[in-house]
């Protein structure tokens, strides 16, 4: 029976699952860096243990701190969180050779799955639909070529062990290939320790769309619908919502079927995701995240399914206590994710509030957001009845909310939100940039007036 | 616990790795230590070691720090004389302590000649990044 937990993250994701223990009746570890004395998770959680320097490679990626930590503070299980080690097969091997818990898939899904390449094989093979392509990873610059002139272009070049956006290249012809397919390998080499590359018919005016699961030991898979998470900078997610608004009815359960058969499969256990590209109808494989992931609470507040507590009874070898017919999903959910532009010291932070609003964030008046880690500040998310509702009161909320101090991208996602094509639910991953874009040239024409 | 013997507990950890192990039911309370450690953990080689942190402030003693997470060892067995002594000096490379991470003995070495002033952190307790273990003065 697991009884405490070590949280091996920090941040707004930290506090995520220490909450989850507290309404267990988990004790809770965090563990810090130097850089996050000053952090909140360490004040919450029931006990909290320093396990190395600012950089993440001395503390939150530091496997064997980590773990002695846990074993030293007694702990039956380890949650990795989001980021840092908790695609890290490696770790979660480590972690459950030591005896302990490791919440999430065992190391050996989390492996297969983290293999670009043998994901999109195995979901090929099982009739799942994939993008057209090289089964393999590209031997060198002009088999890359030759099969960019068979599928044509624009292609994509993705790192066959990555993800997060790194490694990747969009190639719009032949005279851009050298280029690129260098510079793709030297990113995968320095992100993933693994420059190999591979190809695919790039779809511009594609959505992205995720399907959210839980599968437990005793081989029940349900799905908690999808996730649509188009909004994006630099293949980075900066607005999600269930449900999508491109998705009928029959694509959608072909979709969440898909889903639902991989981890059949594969015999998945645990909490996790499958991401497709949704373009005309049609959708596209692209991976499975084995992990939490950051928009969860999108999902949670559809279904009313805590998550996190789920990944935890999982873990603790217990049956999905309900079926995919008790599943409802309910209303719309929307997310706008508050990033830090500038690094700085929050002179003044005041939370937006009231009725459907839920916010999952680490930050306080005079916190200092240091250069180590990410940028993200606070998830705001509200659930009502409808999407138009959804947006009005995201808006009032943004409006709301005060960061100040240092700069935020509230505006930018304040201008999203009131785009036709946000507005109607027609648009696909490049809005953000097409906003961003036409603001650029206002900003141009005003400063000639 | 219950479905436990005694016979079957002694087993367990005859086979397993541990050195010392306690425990307590409601019917009885049962302690078990190893005479001889027939495999030692193994010693990090000291080109593998972690170094040392260590604090200088003005006009005060050095503060040496925990390079990682792991068990204070002051002694390099249970039954042996510790490493160190408050008053004693010690010269550069000389083991201070050891801290147990992920069934090895990680020994810490003295960066630069010293005198022990205090010792800061508890025999068989966790320490952690950071922490303060040694006060020392140089020479």
């Amino acid at each position: 029976m697991i009884r405490s937990i070590l949280i091996a993250n920090r941040g707004e994701i930290a506090l995520r699952i220490i909450r989850a223990c507290r309404d267990l009746g988990i004790r809770s570890v965090a563990v810090y860096s130097n850089a996050d004395v000053d952090s909140l998770h360490v004040k919450m959680a029931d006990e909290a243990v320093c396990i190395g320097g600012p950089t993440p490679a001395d503390s939150y990626l530091n496997g064997s701190n980590i773990i002695t930590a846990a074993c030293l503070t007694r702990c039956d299980a380890i949650h990795p969180g989001v980021g840092f080690l908790s695609e890290n097969s490696r770790f979660a091997k480590a972690t459950e050779n030591s005896g302990l818990i490791f919440i999430g898939p065992d190391s050996e899904t989390i492996a297969l799955m983290g293999d670009k390449i043998e994901a999109k094989r195995i979901a090929k093979a099982i009739g799942v639909p994939t993008t057209i392509g090289s089964e393999g990873p590209l031997a060198d610059m002009q088999t890359a070529l030759s099969y960019a002139e068979a599928v044509g272009y624009p292609v994509i070049l993705k790192a066959a062990a990555g993800g997060g956006g790194r490694g990747m290249r969009i190639i719009e012809n032949r005279s851009q290939m050298p280029e690129m397919f260098a510079a793709a390998t030297k990113e995968a080499l320095s992100y993933f320790a693994d420059g190999n590359l591979l190809l695919e018919k790039f779809i511009g005016n594609a959505r992205h769309v995720e399907v959210q699961l839980l599968a437990d030991s005793f081989g029940n898979v349900i799905h908690l619908g999808e996730r649509d998470c188009s909004v994006q900078h630099h293949h980075q997610k900066l607005i999600e919502e269930s449900p999508c608004a491109a998705l009928d009815e029959k694509t959608k359960v072909r979709m969440t079927d898909a889903a639902i058969e991989i981890f059949k499969h594969i015999g998945y256990r645990g909490a996790g995701t499958v991401e497709f590209l949704l373009y005309n109808d049609e959708f596209y494989f692209m991976e499975v995240n084995t992990r939490l992931q950051v928009e969860h609470p999108v999902s949670e507040m559809v279904c009313g399914i805590d998550i996190v507590q789920q990944q935890i009874h999982i873990a603790d070898k217990e049956a999905l206590p309900f079926s995919q017919e008790e599943v409802t999903l309910t209303g719309h959910a929307l997310e706008c994710r508050i990033n830090a532009l500038s690094p700085g010291k929050i002179e003044n932070y005041i939370p937006c509030g009231g009725p459907w609003v839920r916010i999952d964030s680490h930050i306080y008046s005079h916190y200092s957001i240091g250069c180590h880690y990410d940028h993200l500040l606070a998830k705001i998310i509200v659930h009502t009845s409808h999407r138009n509702h959804s947006i009005r009161v995201m808006k009032r909320a943004l409006q709301e909310l005060v960061i100040e101090g240092i700069v935020t991208n509230r505006d930018q996602q304040l201008q999203v939100l009131d785009t036709m094509q946000f507005k109607t639910g027609q648009f696909s991953t490049n809005l953000f940039d097409q906003v961003m874009s036409v603001q650029k040239s206002q900003t141009r024409k005003k400063a000639y007036a | 616990m219950d479905s436990l013997d005694l016979h079957t507990i002694i087993e367990e950890f005859e086979h397993s790795t541990l050195s010392e192990l306690e425990l307590q039911c409601a019917s009885y309370t049962v302690k078990l230590k190893r005479a001889n450690e027939p495999n030692l953990p193994p010693v990090v080689p000291p080109s593998q070691q972690p170094v040392a942190n260590h604090r200088v402030t003005e006009n005060s003693p050095d503060i040496i720090e925990s390079p990682l997470v792991g068990t204070f060892y002051l002694t390099p067995s249970p039954d042996a004389p510790p490493f160190i002594e408050v008053g004693r000096t010690i010269a550069t490379g000389d083991v201070l302590c050891i801290i147990e991470a992920m069934k090895m003995m990680n020994q810490l070495q003295a960066e630069f000649p010293c005198e022990i002033v205090k010792v800061l952190a508890k025999q068989g307790a966790m320490v952690e990044f950071g922490q303060p273990l040694f006060e020392v003065r140089r020479i």
